[in-house]
Parts: C-alpha cells; sequence; structure tokens
C-alpha cells in the first residue's frame, strides 16, 4: 500500500490497487486512514483491475468510503469511461495534486461530514444515487454510448449500481417521482418494445412482401416533351437524354424537374413510393413498427432542496409513504399497548380469539431498481392487496419497511391462515406478474393466547 | 304588324333568293350537320342491330381473355372526387381493372385522401408528384406504371355507367386496327345552370350523334381526355401524351398517323360535370380552341401534306376540322359583313328566319340523337329538349364569338404558351421550341 505526499493540513489521498485490496480485504477500507482519507487515487497505468476496483469502492455501504471522491493519475490520458466515472485525474506524481482537485475533493468531503448514518450503511441504490449527486452538486448528464444497451449512460452513477440492466435508469425515474431529483429534457430515445434496447435497425421493406432488396430512383419528367421514367431511363453514358424526343438534359429546373422517386422491389417487382419501415432490436430480435416503439426521454437531473434534505436525512421510503398513506399505519408502540388491551380483553372474557398476521416482504429495493416509475403503481397494489384482507377493526403496524404485523380481531386462527393464504396469493401474484419471483414474501398467522405474554409472542413471530 | 311583314317575305322567297339570303344554312350546316347524320346514323341504327352477333362475340372474347385494364386518372386538387371514381369503378360489370392515381403537385387533402384508399385497397396504385409538371407529365407517370394491355384515362371527376368499361374495351375486340376509342361524355350536373342544360344539348349533338358519325365514317379526330381507351403498347410507341393544352386531340391524331383506327363508343357511357357559368365556360372554350389552331394547323400540319406518309382518311379528319371550326367559323362574319352591308334593312327579317332554320335543325338532329341513342340516355337528358330554343344563341352567338376570339388570338399571338393550365416551365420550353 503506497501512501500519497500529505499536504501540510489535510491528510493524503489513498492510492489504491486491486491487487492490495484484495491482499487486505475490507480491513483497508475500514481502516482509519481509508476513512480519513480526503480522497481514493487509482492508477490504471500500473492496475487493469482500475474499473473493478471502482465498483468495488462505489457499491461499500459506508458513505465514507462509497461517496469518497475517486481521483486517477496517469501519465497518459485514462480510459474515457474511467475517467468519467471517477473525480477527476492528473498526470503527476502522488506528492503534487492540483490544487483545483484538492479543492473538489474538500467540497465533496464536506457534503459527506453532514449525512445521517443508519446502521448496516447505505443499501437501497436509490439514496446512494441521491447522496452521491448531493455531493457532488451540478447537473448530472447523460452520455451516449454504443456500449451500453440503453444507448445513454451516466457514467460516474454507473459503478454504484449492481450489473442489473436498467438499474440506474429506474432508480433515478423514482427518486424524480419523490421529487428528490428534477430532470430536464436533454434527449428522446426510442427502445424497443420488447427488452428495451435502444439499438434498432431501422430497414425499409416493401410493402408487399416484407423483402429489404429495394432499388430506389428519382422520377424525371422531361418538360419539352412530358415523357417521364426513373432517372435510370434517362442515362446515357454520362449524360442525360429522352428516350422519347432524344434531347439531352441539361438543367434540373430548367429542362427538367425530378417530382417524385419510385422504390423498387428486386423479389416481387412491386413499385411504391412509400416503402413499410421495420424496425429491428439487435438485442432481442423482436420486429416492430416504428409508431409502436416506446419512446423514452433522457433526462438531465438536478438535485431538488427537498433532494438535498433527503440527501441528509434519509430518503423516505416510497414504499413506506404508499403504505401508511392506503392502511392508515398505527404507531408500533400504540400498536403494541393495543395488543396487550386485546390479550386482557380475550382472557377476561373468553368469548373470543384473536390473531396475529405477519407479511415480510424483503427486498424491496429490488422493487425499485427492477421497476423504476412503475414501483408506485405495484405499491399501491400491493396496498390495495392488502386492505382487501383487513377489516375496519383490524390494526395493522409497520416495524420497518419490509415488515407488517396486523391484529385480526374476532379471528381464530384457521380464519387468519385463510386470510393469510388469499394474501399469500394476491401479493405472491403481484410479484410474480411484475418481478417473475415470489421470493423474498413471508406470511405467517399466531394465535393471541392471552396466557402468553404479547411482546414475546410478537417477537416469536418476527423470529 | 311584324309578323306579317315577315310572313310575306317568307313568302316572297324563291330558291335562289333561299340561297343567296341562307346560303351558310343551306350550303353548309344543313349538309354536314343533318343531312349525313341522317344518313350515317340512318345506316348506323341498323348496322348496329345486324352488328349484335359480333358484338356478343367481341364481349364474349373480352370476357374470356379478361385482359387487365389499367385506369388512370391523374390531376391536381381532385382528392375530394377519388372516392366517388372508385365506387363508380367498383360498380362496373368488367371488374379486372387496376387503378392508378397520379397526384400532381397537388396542395390539398389529395394525398391523405388516396392514399387511405390505397392502404384500403380501394385503388391500386396512388403516386404523388411534389412538383407539378401538367397533365401530360402525370398521365406519363401513370403510364410508366400501368400493367394492363389497355389503358383508359379518365378525369377524376368522372363518373360511368355500370358497364362503360365493358362497352368501351368491346372496339378493340371488334377490329383488330383499332389503336383508340372515345367514350360518350354526357353532363352530369345538367340542371345546375343554364350553362350546363346548353352544354348538355351541345354535348348530344356533338359528341354523342357528331362523333358516333365521324367516327363511322373513319375521320374521327379525337379521344376525350375525359374519357377514353388506349392501347398500352400504343401509347409506348408514341411515348406518351405530349405538353398540352390539347394533349388528348393530339395523341389522337399520333395514333392515326400510325395507320390505326380511333372509334367513338356510344355506349361507353361517362358523366362529367362541366362549367356551371358562361364566364367558367369561355375560360374552357378558349383553351380548347385556341389548341386546335395550336395542334392541327401548326404540330399536325403534316397530315394535310402530301408524302410518304399521306393518308386520305387522315387528311380527311384533319381537313375536314379545320374547314369547318376555323374556316367556316370566319363565314359567319362574312355573312354577317355581307347582310350589314347590302341589306341592313334585311338584317330584322333574316336573323329570325336564320333563327328558326337552324331552331329546326337542332329539333331534328336531337330527335335524331334521341332515337339512334335512346337506350343510353336518361330522362333528363330528353327533357333537355325544352331547351332546344336557347341552343341557336348559344351555339350560333356565344360559342361563336368565343371561338373567334380564341382563334385570332391564338394565330396572332400564340396565346395559348402563356396558358396556366400548364405550368410556366413547360410552357415556356414548349414556346421556345415551337410545339
Amino acid at each position: 500500500m503506497s501512501t500519497t505526499a500529505e499536504h501540510r493540513d489535510v491528510p493524503a489521498p489513498l492510492e489504491l490497487t486491486s491487487r492490495t485490496l484484495a491482499e487486505h480485504g475490507g480491513e483497508l477500507l475500514d481502516s482509519q486512514r481509508a476513512q480519513a482519507a480526503p480522497a481514493f487515487v487509482l492508477v490504471p497505468e500500473q492496475d487493469s483491475g482500475a474499473a473493478g476496483l471502482l465498483q468495488t469502492l462505489r457499491r461499500h455501504p459506508d458513505p465514507d468510503i462509497y461517496l469518497k471522491p475517486v481521483l486517477l493519475r496517469c501519465q497518459q490520458p485514462p480510459p474515457a469511461e474511467l475517467a468519467q466515472a471517477c473525480d477527476g485525474s492528473w498526470a503527476g506524481s502522488p506528492g503534487e495534486l492540483p490544487q483545483g482537485l484538492l479543492q473538489v475533493c474538500s467540497g465533496i468531503r464536506d457534503s459527506i461530514v453532514g449525512l445521517a448514518r443508519a446502521p448496516g450503511g447505505d443499501t437501497g441504490l436509490p439514496l446512494r444515487l441521491l447522496r452521491f449527486m448531493a455531493c457532488r452538486g451540478g447537473p448530472l448528464s447523460p452520455l451516449p454510448t454504443a456500449r451500453h444497451r440503453q444507448g445513454h449512460v451516466y457514467p460516474s452513477l454507473e459503478p454504484l449500481a449492481s450489473a442489473e440492466p436498467g438499474a440506474v435508469l429506474n432508480s433515478l425515474e423514482v427518486l424524480e417521482e419523490q421529487r428528490v431529483i428534477q430532470g430536464e429534457l436533454h434527449t428522446t430515445a426510442y427502445e424497443c418494445a420488447h427488452c428495451g434496447c435502444a439499438f434498432l435497425n431501422f430497414t425499409e421493406n416493401c410493402p408487399q412482401c416484407a423483402a429489404v432488396d429495394l432499388s430506389h430512383d428519382d422520377l424525371v419528367h422531361h418538360f419539352r416533351c412530358g415523357y417521364t421514367a426513373e432517372l435510370g431511363a434517362f442515362r446515357r453514358g454520362e449524360q442525360l437524354v429522352c428516350p422519347k424526343c432524344d434531347r439531352a438534359l441539361h438543367h434540373i429546373g430548367v429542362d427538367y424537374d425530378k417530382p417524385s422517386s419510385m422504390f423498387h422491389c428486386r423479389s416481387c417487382t412491386h413499385d411504391f413510393q412509400e416503402p413499410t419501415i421495420r424496425t429491428t432490436c439487435y438485442d432481442c430480435g423482436h420486429n416492430s413498427a416504428p409508431e409502436n416503439l416506446p419512446q423514452r426521454s433522457v433526462k438531465r437531473f438536478m438535485v431538488t432542496a427537498l433532494g438535498q434534505n433527503a440527501a441528509a436525512l434519509g430518503l423516505e421510503s416510497l414504499f413506506m409513504s404508499v403504505m401508511e398513506r392506503r392502511l392508515n399505519l398505527c404507531p408500533w408502540d400504540a400498536f403494541q399497548m393495543f395488543l396487550k388491551v386485546e390479550a386482557a380483553r380475550i382472557a377476561r372474557y373468553r368469548r373470543s380469539r384473536s390473531s396475529l398476521l405477519l407479511l415480510q416482504l424483503c427486498g424491496v429495493d429490488e422493487l425499485y431498481v427492477r421497476l423504476g416509475r412503475r414501483a408506485d403503481d405495484v405499491f399501491e397494489e400491493l396496498a390495495e392487496a392488502m386492505t382487501q384482507i383487513l377489516r375496519r377493526s383490524d390494526l395493522i403496524t409497520a416495524r420497518h419497511d419490509a415488515l407488517f404485523v396486523a391484529l385480526l380481531t374476532e379471528t381464530d386462527e384457521a380464519q387468519a391462515a385463510r386470510a393469510a393464504a388469499r394474501l399469500d396469493e394476491g401479493v405472491g401474484e403481484l410479484l410474480q406478474n411484475n418481478m417473475g419471483t415470489t421470493a423474498g414474501l413471508r406470511v405467517k398467522v399466531a394465535n393471541l393466547d392471552p396466557e402468553a405474554d404479547p411482546q414475546a409472542l410478537l417477537q416469536a413471530l418476527m423470529d | 304588324m311584324y309578323l306579317e311583314r315577315l310572313l310575306e317575305f317568307v313568302a316572297s322567297l324563291g330558291p335562289r333568293d333561299l340561297f343567296f339570303y341562307f346560303w351558310p344554312f343551306f350550303l353548309i350546316d344543313l349538309v354536314r350537320y343533318t343531312l349525313l347524320d341522317l344518313l350515317v346514323l340512318g345506316a348506323y341504327m341498323p348496322g348496329r342491330h345486324l352488328r349484335q352477333r359480333r358484338i356478343q362475340e367481341a364481349r364474349s372474347r373480352l370476357f374470356r381473355e379478361r385482359p387487365l385494364v389499367s385506369v388512370i386518372a391523374p390531376g391536381k386538387n381532385e382528392g375530394r372526387h377519388i372516392p366517388a371514381l372508385a365506387d363508380s369503378l367498383d360498380r362496373q360489370t368488367y371488374r379486372h381493372l387496376e387503378i392508378i392515381i397520379v397526384d400532381d403537385g397537388s396542395d390539398d387533402e389529395t394525398p391523405a385522401i388516396c392514399r387511405q384508399l390505397e392502404r384500403r385497397g380501394r385503388i391500386r396504385r396512388f403516386i404523388r408528384n411534389e412538383v407539378r409538371g401538367g397533365k401530360a407529365s402525370a398521365a406519363n407517370t401513370a403510364l410508366r406504371y400501368c400493367r394492363g394491355r389497355f389503358v383508359v384515362h379518365l378525369d377524376a371527376d368522372s363518373s360511368l355507367r355500370y358497364d362503360s368499361i365493358e362497352r368501351i374495351l368491346i372496339p378493340f375486340y371488334l377490329h383488330h386496327d383499332v389503336g383508340a376509342v372515345g367514350g360518350d361524355i354526357r353532363v352530369d350536373n345538367l340542371t345546375d345552370s343554364m350553362a350546363t342544360r346548353m352544354q348538355g344539348v351541345e354535348y348530344i349533338k356533338a359528341i354523342t350523334t357528331g362523333r358516333t358519325v365521324s367516327s363511322m365514317l373513319g375521320i374521327l379526330r379525337i379521344v376525350a381526355g375525359a374519357y377514353g381507351a388506349f392501347r398500352r403498347d400504343v401509347l409506348e410507341r408514341l411515348g406518351g401524351w405530349d405538353v398540352g393544352p390539347g394533349l388528348d386531340g393530339d395523341i389522337t391524331l399520333k395514333i392515326r398517323k400510325l395507320g390505326l383506327r380511333i372509334v367513338h363508343e356510344p355506349e361507353a357511357v361517362c358523366y362529367t360535370n362541366v362549367p356551371d357559368s358562361f364566364r367558367k365556360l369561355a375560360r374552357q372554350r378558349f383553351r380548347w380552341d385556341r389548341s386546335m389552331v395550336r395542334f392541327r394547323m401548326r404540330k399536325h400540319v403534316d397530315l394535310l401534306k402530301p408524302g410518304a406518309s399521306f393518308h386520305l382518311r387522315n387528311f380527311i379528319a384533319s381537313f375536314e376540322n379545320i374547314f369547318f371550326s376555323i374556316l367556316l367559323n370566319i363565314k359567319w362574319w362574312v355573312y354577317l359583313a355581307q347582310m350589314l352591308v347590302f341589306h341592313p334593312e334585311m338584317l330584322s327579317l333574316l336573323l329570325p328566319i336564320n333563327y328558326v332554320l337552324y331552331f329546326t335543325v337542332n329539333v331534328v338532329q336531337f330527335a335524331i340523337a334521341v332515337t339512334a341513342f335512346r337506350s343510353s340516355l336518361r330522362t333528363r337528358d330528353i327533357a333537355l329538349a325544352l331547351y332546344l330554343p336557347a341552343v341557336p344563341l348559344y351555339i350560333g352567338v356565344y360559342l361563336r364569338l368565343v371561338r373567334t376570339l380564341a382563334q385570332l388570338m391564338e394565330l396572332l399571338h400564340k396565346v395559348s404558351y402563356r396558358d396556366r393550365w400548364n405550368p410556366w416551365k413547360v410552357s415556356s420550353i414548349a414556346r421556345r421550341e415551337g410545339l
């Protein structure tokens, strides 16, 4: 592990290689040295794994790591993608970090300091992207590229995301929905209706037989004699000569015109003026008509004032906001109190039974990444599925993003099991349709035993 | 008093006086336009009846061979008429058609209308020329993409009787040397105005009767652009239509020069809209009459000259048209001058008598037409008889004035080259080259 020459009052940037990281593992990044360094420095000329190293850094859950500036030190111009993903580069010795870069690093570091920290770090991609953008400031512009199937990337954000296609774009859509970032139209792009790939082959096809083997020629109208035919019919050597009156054509607009053009299909010999345009996706091979292609807006993003606050304090989960609104969630403490009261009531009058129902949804972050802007609709449907099960006499609370507990009053365990089964089926179908899997969904029921301690019962259920 | 004087004068006329005072009528108009029509149609009607078997055989051969017929309708801003035209063609007894519409630089909804018809299969092909080139250019564009053995040229605002296509094709199967067949143009908007009614009578006389007679005599000189059928190989041999106006007459003469027969088929009926005011009609007739001078007296004057390609019928067809339409038009002014100079006091008697004479022959001609072509005339065509009293004034005064002015302007100033019917760039080339 090498160190940079230190500035008088500021710790030196930490120069990393993929080899050193591999040797020292997480210890290196968790060390005080790494935490205190104003920036990480990669040397792509000496380290072929620099791009992978950048990804490792950006996917670390600790904001002090993943948000820290990453600089490149290289004598030659660095690879374009790596340079765009990093915060700057210089071509000097380790101790000669330019003042401008120092100031950039300082500004970013100051932004990181004020961020609220969650236990376990930042795991959700939307929050990570938001914090990254907030720390860097300035507009985030997309870059057209042929290396990514969506045609546009945000180079500085790509290392933060997994390899899931469209993860960054979908997360940015979620952030825009929540108004923590603001998008400004940069350009538009057509994409495959089937797989979202931006690389489409546009072909002109014969309207009769759909063949692509077409020839195209202008029609020529000779003023003198009115003869009209394809340009090819007029060619005689280097000149244009009218086949009807044998006069040479000299100047367009003076002795002849080209009023239109014609296509000729070499397969079926059909002549026509307007070919059918078809698109074929380079990735999945799906064919469609251009008018059926979805058009995506490619945007430049800026963090809003609301976004600055959200970056600092934490992003309120969209999922939770939908659940709170739709299900009228009861605070956790209040729920526990109601649980005690219900248990006492059952114990006293011995005439009824109540049950507890647990719904656990793992991988909510995955929903953002996979669904993007559609996540909101799916959450609404999830909430609807749950309201179908619950009655006005039932109570529901959320332990956190992904864990919901409901008190089903006057409901025995068998009835609760049936309700759970319906809920399992409804939510499961929703997840299957939108995500292709129901993994991460857990539904359980338990009888509210008046003899048992309600807290212990609750804990056992959640465990 | 006046009537008595008139009757006295009529009673006093001997054969010599009749000839002296009314020589244009007795010498030319009565002979050419009434007696000749009577004679020819007298032969036509029984002859048609006798030819029924041959006509049936020709029809059978037509339907057995079932050749593709290309129906072309070039034009500008005619889109609103095309759906009705497509309907009319859909109802034809002869169905093996391809409809080709050429848009000559329209600036209205024509492209949208026609593309939709093309997508729905109502027309086979729609070709849009972004730059206007004129009727000849548009027709030649359509010809370039025709696949049919026969080409039927129509005006876009025409509608055909249900068996019209079949009828216009039969002459090609009656004679091996027919190059083109003219359809019978009738007025569709008869009741719009007096002008349309007058044209209705005129068309029956001049086209239905007149062209049938010319066709039978072998001197028919025009297949109307509004409705005519051609052999495609003949059109291609000629390189299509030449720059107009008068391109329909022009191509007919070119086909005659190939030694092919031109036929008029009075049973191939096409209804078209005609100008509904005398002002608009005058503009149309200016154009037609100027083109007659331009094409028959200049471009095709070779038909009158002796030479290796001289053909008697072609000579008669051309000469007859020039003689009656141009030279004898002058005779009326001579006659008027004669009366004004030598017998001005007689004009008040001569003009009414002339009117009565021409009215009488109009009645006779109309009766001949109704008799000969009753099966294809509609009731409202026949009802035009009520307007016959106005026809001598229409033809003898109004049309004569228009024709005289048009011919003088063309002879002296070649004004047809400035007609906006063609784009100026086309007309300027034609004028420069004397085409």
